[in-house]
């Protein structure tokens, strides 16, 4: 009986009409189970969010500040001073919990709509609440598959809460703005780097490595007196059509510097010089601009180069019991100003004044990369190089995480730069 | 029995170097680097290099038994060379296990749609869409869905080769330092041997032997899938670790999949590599589960003599079904279910017809036509 009903539908699976019906079943199956629409989630439903501040709230809960678009104010009018028509752009919402996934599932209390992680751009992680460890968010927040891992984290300086009102009038929305921020490859910010979810989950859970942040820094547009100017002021992106009087008169944010963390808690601030030669270190960016003295040549005179290219060789080698790290700078650039020294006009003048540069801009990174390091090593006391995991590739058998906290500030750190001025613009 | 209309389809070289290539390929790559980084850490290639060895010499048994039984399958072997009933236990056990490693790939590939890309679909209505795409594709035949393979190759190739050049920018080749540590304790663990049942391409032959068209092929064909397969096991290691370090990539549910979910196209008409990953697993996943689906129906049919592997196809799909939705968790799933296929692909596939050549060899038990 098997055998038979075998070959009737062998024969029936071979007629045309079997075959197209089979077809069309499968492929109307497939619409209606793998559209996405499931539970009627329309897009305007939602509720996307593009940024996430996260606080501490009292002692032991976190706060979530999460910011979403809102579309009808970039389709009804224009781009200027923050806000397409005049309107508010975005909304925040907020939500407290004991931990960040707590506090985020919190948030659809307070919206109709369905909180949407999927364009989640930004997260930025309150000063206290960086202090006191970050571990946690970040495990909450990688581990998520809704979540984008390639959003990008910053600490703030001061609360989170304080920066998502923030509105910068040349972007519609605050996330774009610190996306093209970290984005563009120019080599005028040397001060700061992108850093993504994923990429501060590997630094935290490494243990040869220890976790850097950028640090944002907001500033809230101040009306100036008289009432007029201002894009920007309120939360929002509130009007467009006032003209800035000052720079202080609108809404700014700052990506300059980096929080540097101890077994994922914060424990200070690489600010100016000390991040730009963590930057260089870490082979995080090219940019920069080193100013060197050179008024004992040229009374009174200093000299500005623009970095163009920065590679950094690393070696780790021991001495005795101790570890010696050598960094090998190699660097170019070009020189935007002398204030009035020409170089090379004639003679050997212009090639003393050439070889001083150089010499100088050696020295001055040098100078810039130990000061980093040394802050690092006896103030911070955190292995923000990550010089512990080079010293694991070199010699795994020795390599401990526990010991490493107390070795790293006395290990040694050669620096030796060798700079080309190659460039000197359209004048010698 | 008439074997002709269990084969009905022939598969060319070419097809039947793909298709042992993705069933190896496509959806164990989940779970295997795990193992890797977690009994061997950096050591962890040499888990791949024994599953390389074991496969070998799995394979060189699988054609060793084809070519003495004259081109049968698995169950005409062990029929001729133990006997009616040790033959059927043994069949079973194949069959078993091409049922198992069905469901445990069908529980994988469900998960990874609903985890990547169909967030709020329920798991049930995703995995309904993949059975039926199974039957229908086991019910053309495997000659039907070879030619199937051999077109997705167009869409497969240029997107692996894109998933794996894209997070480039992101590698960091001295994360796989120390290379040279050989953790000899860890060759000790069941959990090393057990993982070392990695590329399962012999597995395959045993049905399919008799579908080469050109069955002197079969054992050139087989080690290049083989030698493609671990090729691409060894990127799956590697790079997870190139990216995020060995403590990371140690404790990342699917380490290679993770390394997608790092790359993003600004501007790019799909932002996420996710979705190309999606695209590209599914085809292949759906491409070995069918496979597997077939020879466990061809087994079983040529088991209870039946003409038509349709039927007894029938029959094993709630079977799946009810295997794969059983593990409530993937934990559950990551415990048991991986560690079970492990054990049963051993028995099934490598110890049992190795006792099978054995006692053929001793006996002087061969197929009518072998040689």
């Amino acid at each position: 009986m098997v055998r038979r009903a075998a070959m009737h539908s062998r024969a029936a699976m071979h007629r045309p009409g079997v075959r197209l019906l089979v077809l069309c079943s499968l492929v109307f199956l497939l619409l209606v189970t793998l559209s996405g629409c499931w539970d009627v989630a329309e897009i305007d439903h939602r509720a996307f969010i593009t940024s996430v501040g996260v606080d501490m709230a009292g002692d032991d809960k976190v706060e979530v500040i999460a910011r979403s678009p809102i579309p009808r104010s970039v389709a009804g009018g224009g781009t200027m001073g923050g806000g397409g028509g005049g309107g508010p752009t975005f909304v925040l919402y907020s939500a407290k919990g004991s931990t960040v996934a707590q506090a985020m599932g919190a948030l659809g209390e307070v919206t109709d709509k369905s909180i949407d992680l999927g364009h989640l751009r930004e997260i930025i992680i309150g000063e206290e609440l960086a202090r006191r460890g970050v571990g946690q968010i970040l495990d909450d927040i990688f581990r998520t598959s809704l979540a984008d891992a390639t959003a990008i984290i910053l600490v703030s300086k001061g609360k989170a809460r304080d920066l998502m009102g923030i509105s910068p009038p040349v972007e519609v929305f605050p996330v774009a703005y610190v996306e093209r921020y970290l984005h563009k490859d120019g080599l005028d910010v040397a001060t700061s780097a992108r850093v993504e979810v994923w990429n501060a989950y590997s630094m935290a859970w490494t243990p040869s490595r220890e976790l850097f942040l950028p640090r944002i820094i907001g500033f809230r547009g101040k009306p100036p007196k008289g009432g007029q100017g201002g894009g920007g002021g309120d939360g929002g992106g509130q009007g467009g059509a006032k003209t800035p009087q000052s720079p202080k008169s609108q809404d700014r944010l700052v990506i300059s510097g980096f929080g540097i963390f101890r077994d994922n808690k914060l424990v200070g601030w690489l600010e100016r010089n000390d991040a730009t030669a963590f930057v260089w270190t870490m082979g995080l960016g090219k940019g920069g601009y080193v100013v060197v003295d050179i008024s004992d040549k040229v009374p009174g005179k200093k000299a500005t180069i623009m970095m163009t290219y920065v590679r950094v060789a690393k070696r780790v080698r021991k001495e005795g019991d101790n570890y010696r790290i050598s960094l090998a700078f190699k660097v170019t650039g070009n020189l935007q100003g002398t204030e009035g020294t020409h170089l090379v006009v004639k003679g050997r003048r212009g090639h003393e004044i050439h070889k001083l540069i150089k010499e100088r801009t050696e020295k001055k990174i040098e100078l810039m990369v130990k000061s980093m390091i040394h802050k690092l090593q006896r103030d911070l006391k955190t292995d923000a190089v990550s010089f512990g995991e080079l010293v694991r590739r070199a010699y795994p058998r020795e390599w401990s995480a526990k010991a490493w906290d107390d070795i790293f500030p006395g290990v040694k750190v050669d620096v030796k730069v060798s700079a080309s001025i190659t460039e000197l613009n359209v004048l010698h | 029995m008439d074997r002709g209309q269990l084969h009905k389809g022939q598969l060319t070289s070419w097809q039947m170097f793909w298709l042992l290539t993705i069933g190896t390929t496509s959806t164990v790559v989940f779970v295997s680097p795990s193992d890797a980084y977690q009994i061997l850490g950096y050591g962890g290639w040499q888990l791949i290099l024994t599953s390389f060895i074991i496969s070998i010499l799995a394979t060189l048994l699988a054609v060793k038994l084809g070519r003495r039984f004259g081109g049968s399958t698995y169950v005409g072997c062990s029929r001729q060379a133990l006997g009616p009933t040790l033959g059927f236990i043994a069949s079973g056990l194949l069959a078993s296990w091409y049922t198992f490693a069905a469901a445990a790939d069908s529980f994988l590939l469900a998960r990874a749609m609903k985890v990547s890309l169909l967030i709020e679909t329920p798991l049930e209505a995703i995995f309904a869409v993949g059975v039926l795409s199974v039957i229908y594709a086991v019910w053309i035949g495997v000659e039907r869905f070879a030619m199937f393979a051999e077109v997705s190759l167009l869409v497969l190739i240029p997107l692996i080769v894109f998933l794996v050049t894209s997070p480039l920018k992101w590698v960091e080749v001295g994360n796989l330092a120390p290379v040279f540590t050989f953790p000899i304790r860890a060759y000790r663990s069941p959990g090393f041997w057990l993982a070392a049942f990695m590329l399962r391409v012999h597995a395959f032959l045993y049905m399919l032997y008799p579908s080469f068209v050109n069955q002197r092929k079969a054992a050139t064909i087989s080690l290049g899938a083989i030698a493609l397969a671990g090729a691409f096991f060894a990127v799956t290691f590697a790079y997870p670790v190139m990216i995020f370090g060995m403590p990371v990539a140690k404790i990342l549910l699917w380490p290679f999949w993770a390394t997608i979910r790092v790359t993003r196209f600004s501007g790019f008409p799909v932002e996420k590599l996710l979705y190309f990953a999606t695209v590209a697993w599914q085809v292949m996943g759906t491409i070995s589960t069918s496979l597997l689906v077939y020879c466990a129906s061809v087994c079983l049919a040529e088991m209870f003599h039946l003409k038509d592997y349709r039927v007894s196809l029938i029959m094993l799909i709630p079977v799946i079904i009810i295997l794969t939705v059983a593990p409530r968790s993937y934990t559950d799933f990551h415990s048991y279910w991986v560690r079970a296929y492990y054990l049963l692909g051993w028995i099934a596939t490598i110890i049992v017809p190795a006792i099978t050549l054995l006692v053929a060899v001793v006996s002087g038990r061969r197929g009518n036509s072998g040689a």
